[in-house]
């Protein structure tokens, strides 16, 4: 057959579509290659939650290159520098290839089976004792899977991910304020709004993409004015207007004092709030529900936040905290708050998110594009998998809780499983479940086994010596740990999983702005290592082979039953079968029907093939055609607000479609500095790596950029100290001590009084330091504020790079 | 035809009034002159006094005798490479040969994880933003031996979004650490040359132009020997270079 080149590409373009949509077909990423021999396939980048598609080349089975997807809406054909490089994170050299066993201290290599058969074990000794912690990088399928294994297959609900650690706050306050979790815009308002508040963020380094979406609006004659509120400057300084400094908690206070002036000059949206919105305040005991309270009572609440008793609070001078206000004070602007962690790890976490979303409604930069509350996320599927999935503790799937009768009935018929499979009392949550871990049985350690995939607890739990270290020591606890590289986590582990990661697999994530996206699996995971999924079910099936009733459904048909197109059973516990499905797209059309509940209707999975991500609700049109939805609630765009409405806040906790309006007061944090331990200690990221490091480390030009971790310090506090630039320091805690190289006047510059020490480095653990105080909703910790001194090494001159230590690689290996 | 007498006056003052003013523009040095570069010692001597208009040569002269060879070899672009503050210090146009642009690939290479890739910054940065970076990269600078490239797309606000520095706050970093961390990635290799649909038709542009849409900044006078265009003052290469759908991935091919 003689094809020219042109109908070459028509027919593989229609092939590929045809694959995909048989639904046989496991990976269908059958793209033609270009004249340089690859071929490109889309997927969202692997690393944060801003949800960047990327185009994967692949050549002769290996990714060979990455660039910017021009389709995407995300970021329209460009990436950061990590997103440039994260076809590198797959070939580290010390990728994780073999299960392993520690037998007599060491971890040696041992067979699939004889894995699997040990986690069977564990679970047989008493499934209420395993717990598995995961993350907001398991993608949609892998979450569902792990959800459905622990809450209806072991009837336990101590399944948390490190989402917990992340956005949980948000979550709390998207609830107390909506009655829903997740935000009702999306990235259009960063497009549109005319000023853009930064409560605690960072977004040059962390969300560089997002952020550059703003401020090259400048560039084409734009005016933005840019507010950054903060504890230290940050690379997004230089690019604002304004630079307010604040103490940490300050923004309580901030957040107060500018609702209290919109009500003292009356310049709050009163059509807006008489319209839509109610106002709370905590009862006793405190809920996330809180009791309601009237526009007098909430005035009486905030009188005390004058600007002078504000700036007293916070160091933000009065004159710039009425400067915020009247901004929100006045209709004719559009403004969008921006937060991530700042704000979330916090221990009045649920309070200050309430409150800043509280000051729009109050305001009315509500709603309309480019006004708009907007929190960001920090891993690419936090929303996607541990939010809408719910592998939450406390949460089923599509916005259930466990503690609803209601909700477990649901989940229970879509399952198929015999009534009253699922407990109603919620599970522990991260710190809980790690402070168990930690105990002897004896003294309320009752969990003796946790399976940990795509995460790193060793060095991102706060306070590690607390949580992590003790059960390390103690004989009788069995940690699983499924990864791609050696981490902190599977040194110490008892059983190591060996992970496919990202194009080796098929996927779908779902971004901070409610877009769910697919990929499809384009190379080969290296050695035996095997996708997160194929492992749970691998465990489900050596279960239900032993007699484990739990993995029956009341049906007696396996809990992850797949057929081909032509309804034959497929074994896909069974890993050369296991591609002879789209396993993803099961799992996916199953989970969808959850999905409705809370009006966060997905489409069928081909809709996401096509797609560079949908936002949901995806409700389907008379035609036929699936249509996202940019602004929830919203009548002009939002299909389930009643027809006439201009909003419509339709899970609203009065039961009346308003909003709430919270009042919250300012508490001071729960460890401050003083005479012993004098500063402030703040962790964080750096654009470079990502979370614990574990991929970035291995991608050179991310690694030499910043091949170590420090601690950024004040020129003031540097004399005081007598400590020159590079040389290193000691800090100590009450928990913990560090040695690190000081960086003055470096990528941020904090205060006098206040430290930073990234937290990407494996071998300069900064979470041996932090604090596991935790917010009272949400439970995430604070890991951005705690007291600590720093004192001189003496004659310590040496070269601080060569000084620095090197991790321990393979130590074990 | 009889044309009007007025007619012609109008025209003549026409002429006049653009000849003065063309005159008066084209002979002011200020606009010939970089902004941002005043600080470089310019030697008048080293000015090469080269904007006298040599006429233009037809498409079949340039076969015979292309720019840049013969008596041309010397030939450079003043107002290009002034626009690219590289005014000065221009050596005299080597030919550009296979191995010269094999050296090019390679200098490139060290800068960039694969083809495509962002380069690292093979110097030291201060936090001081967007401005800084364009104070060389903008156009372009050359001080002595050392060329500061001109940025090969729009500028951004952000430089940092994409281009991190080739090493730490603290220097190279421990070998240990390298050793620890090595990398199995094999990269895409830079690409040779497009593809001529016959012997002497323009090549075909060899690499994506998403964020590589002004050519000259690599393939310019300021550009590494061996990439230099042989014709850089033709302003608009796509006219003649096609794109390659399948290369810039607007094929059909991602679904």
């Amino acid at each position: 057959m003689n094809v020219g080149r042109r109908s070459f590409v028509k027919l593989a373009a229609l092939a590929a579509a045809t694959a995909a949509a048989r639904p046989g077909t496991a990976h269908a990423a059958e793209t033609t290659a270009g004249p340089d021999g690859v071929r490109w396939n889309k997927a969202p980048c692997r690393f944060c939650g801003t949800g960047c598609h990327v185009k994967v080349g692949v050549k002769s089975g290996r990714v060979v290159a990455i660039a910017g997807d021009p389709q995407a809406e995300v970021n329209r054909g460009l990436l950061c520098v990590q997103g440039y490089h994260v076809g590198l994170a797959l070939y580290g050299k010390d990728r994780l290839t073999r299960p392993l066993l520690r037998k007599g201290g060491a971890l040696v290599p041992i067979s699939w089976e004889q894995a699997i058969a040990t986690i069977a074990e564990r679970v047989e000794r008493g499934p209420r004792g395993f717990a598995m912690y995961g993350s907001g990088q398991w993608t949609i399928p892998e979450g569902y899977a792990a959800q459905k294994f622990m809450k209806g297959g072991l009837g336990s609900n101590h399944i948390d991910p490190n989402a917990r650690l992340c956005m949980s706050s948000a979550v709390t306050g998207f609830l107390s304020t909506y009655g829903v979790d997740e935000p009702a815009g999306c990235y259009d308002d960063l497009d549109r709004c005319d000023v853009l508040v930064l409560w605690g963020n960072n977004p040059a380094e962390m969300h560089p993409v997002l952020f550059s979406r703003v401020i090259d609006r400048r560039a084409r004659g734009e005016d933005v004015l840019i507010i950054d509120m903060g504890t230290r400057r940050t690379r997004t300084t230089p690019h604002a207007q304004h630079y307010l400094e604040m103490k940490p908690h300050g923004d309580l206070a901030i957040a107060n004092g500018i609702a209290h002036l919109l009500l003292a000059s009356d310049s709050y949206d009163r059509k807006f709030v008489d319209a839509h919105c109610a106002f709370r305040a905590d009862g006793d005991p405190p809920t996330l529900e809180g009791r309601a309270i009237d526009l007098d009572e909430y005035r009486r609440l905030l009188a005390p936040y004058t600007p002078e008793h504000v700036e007293k609070l916070s160091g933000v001078p009065a004159a710039k905290l009425r400067m915020l206000a009247e901004l929100f004070g006045r209709r004719d602007l559009r403004i969008t708050s921006l937060w991530c962690l700042g704000m979330n790890q916090h221990t009045r976490g649920t309070a200050i998110n309430s409150l800043v979303h509280g000051v729009h409604l109050l305001s009315g930069h509500f709603g309309r594009p480019g006004d708009a509350p907007t929190r960001l996320t920090g891993q690419p599927s936090a929303c996607g998998t541990a939010r809408e999935v719910g592998t939450l503790a406390h949460l089923l799937p599509g916005g259930r809780v466990v503690a609803s009768a209601e909700h477990r009935r649901q989940a229970e018929e879509i399952w198929k499983l015999p009534e009253g499979r699922i407990r109603a009392e919620p599970g522990y949550h991260t710190v809980e479940m790690w402070s168990r871990f930690s105990k002897p049985e004896a003294e309320g350690g009752d969990l003796h086994t946790i399976w940990v995939q795509v995460t790193n607890p060793g060095q991102t739990l706060p306070n590690r010596n607390a949580l992590f270290t003790p059960s390390r020591e103690r004989g009788d606890k069995f940690l699983i740990v499924s990864d791609v590289y050696p981490t902190e986590t599977t040194r110490a582990a008892d059983l190591v999983l060996p992970s496919a990661l990202w194009v080796e697999k098929n996927g779908m994530f779902g971004n901070s702005e409610r877009r769910t996206q697919q990929w499809f699996k384009m190379v080969s995971p290296p050695g035996e290592a095997r996708d997160d999924a194929w492992q749970i079910i691998a465990v489900a099936r050596a279960l239900h082979d032993r007699g484990f009733a739990g993995m029956r459904d009341r049906d007696g048909k396996f809990l992850f039953e797949m057929a081909d197109a032509a309804g034959k059973p497929v074994p896909v516990w069974d890993w050369r079968r296991y591609y002879d499905v789209n396993v993803d797209r099961a799992l996916f059309e199953e989970y969808r029907k959850f999905t409705p509940l809370k009006h966060k209707d997905l489409a069928p999975y081909d809709e996401y093939v096509r797609a560079r991500g949908l936002r949901w609700p995806v409700v389907q049109q008379k035609d036929g055609s699936w249509r996202e939805t940019r602004f929830r609630f919203a009548g002009f765009d939002d299909p389930y607000v009643e027809k006439g409405r201009e909003f419509q806040f339709y899970h609203s906790t009065s039961g009346d479609g308003r909003a709430q309006i919270w009042f919250r007061p300012y508490e001071p944090p729960p460890e401050v500095p003083d005479d012993e331990y004098p500063l402030w200690l703040c962790t964080g990221r750096v654009i470079e790596h990502w979370h614990s490091g574990t991929l970035t480390m291995r991608i050179d030009p991310l690694r030499r950029s910043m091949p170590q971790a420090y601690v950024e310090m004040h020129r003031d506090d540097a004399s005081a100290l007598g400590v020159a630039n590079g040389e290193r320091v000691r800090l100590e805690t009450r928990r913990g001590a560090l040695e690190l190289p000081v960086w003055l006047d470096g990528r941020g510059q904090p205060p006098r009084g206040t430290l930073f020490v990234p937290f990407f480095d494996e071998s300069l653990l900064v979470n041996a330091l932090t604090l596991e105080a935790h917010d009272p909703f949400s439970k995430q910790p604070d890991y951005k504020k705690c007291a600590v001194r720093v004192r001189r090494i003496a004659a310590s001159p040496a070269e601080p790079a060569a000084a620095a230590p090197v991790p321990a690689s393979g130590r074990e290996r | 035809m009889r044309v009007p007498e007025r007619v012609l006056t109008l025209l003549a003052l026409a002429v006049a009034v653009g000849g003065a003013i063309g005159f008066g523009v084209g002979t002011d040095p200020a606009r010939y002159r970089s902004e941002g570069f005043a600080v470089l010692p310019r030697d008048a001597a080293e000015v090469p006094v080269a904007w006298a208009a040599e006429p233009a040569r037809s498409y079949t002269e340039l076969i015979a005798r292309p720019w840049c060879s013969g008596a041309d070899a010397g030939w450079h672009v003043d107002g290009e490479s002034l626009r690219q503050g590289l005014g000065v210090q221009q050596p005299p146009r080597e030919r550009e040969s296979m191995a010269l642009r094999e050296r090019a690939l390679e200098d490139r290479t060290l800068l960039r994880a694969f083809a495509g890739a962002p380069p690292v910054i093979p110097h030291p940065t201060s936090e001081s933003g967007a401005s800084a970076c364009l104070a060389c990269h903008g156009d372009g600078a050359q001080l002595g031996s050392l060329v500061a490239p001109r940025i090969p797309h729009a500028p951004y606000a952000s430089c940092t979004q994409c281009h991190v520095t080739g090493v730490g706050p603290f220097g190279a970093e421990d070998p240990r650490r390298a050793a620890t961390y090595a990398s199995r990635f094999e990269p895409l290799d830079a690409p040779r040359a497009g593809t001529r649909a016959w012997p002497g038709a323009p090549p075909t542009i060899p690499h994506a132009t998403l964020l590589r849409s002004e050519c000259l900044a690599c393939h310019g006078p300021g550009g590494r020997a061996g990439l230099r265009s042989s014709h850089p003052e033709r302003a608009s290469c796509l006219q003649c270079h096609a794109t390659d759908a399948e290369r810039d991935q607007r094929a059909a091919a991602v679904p």
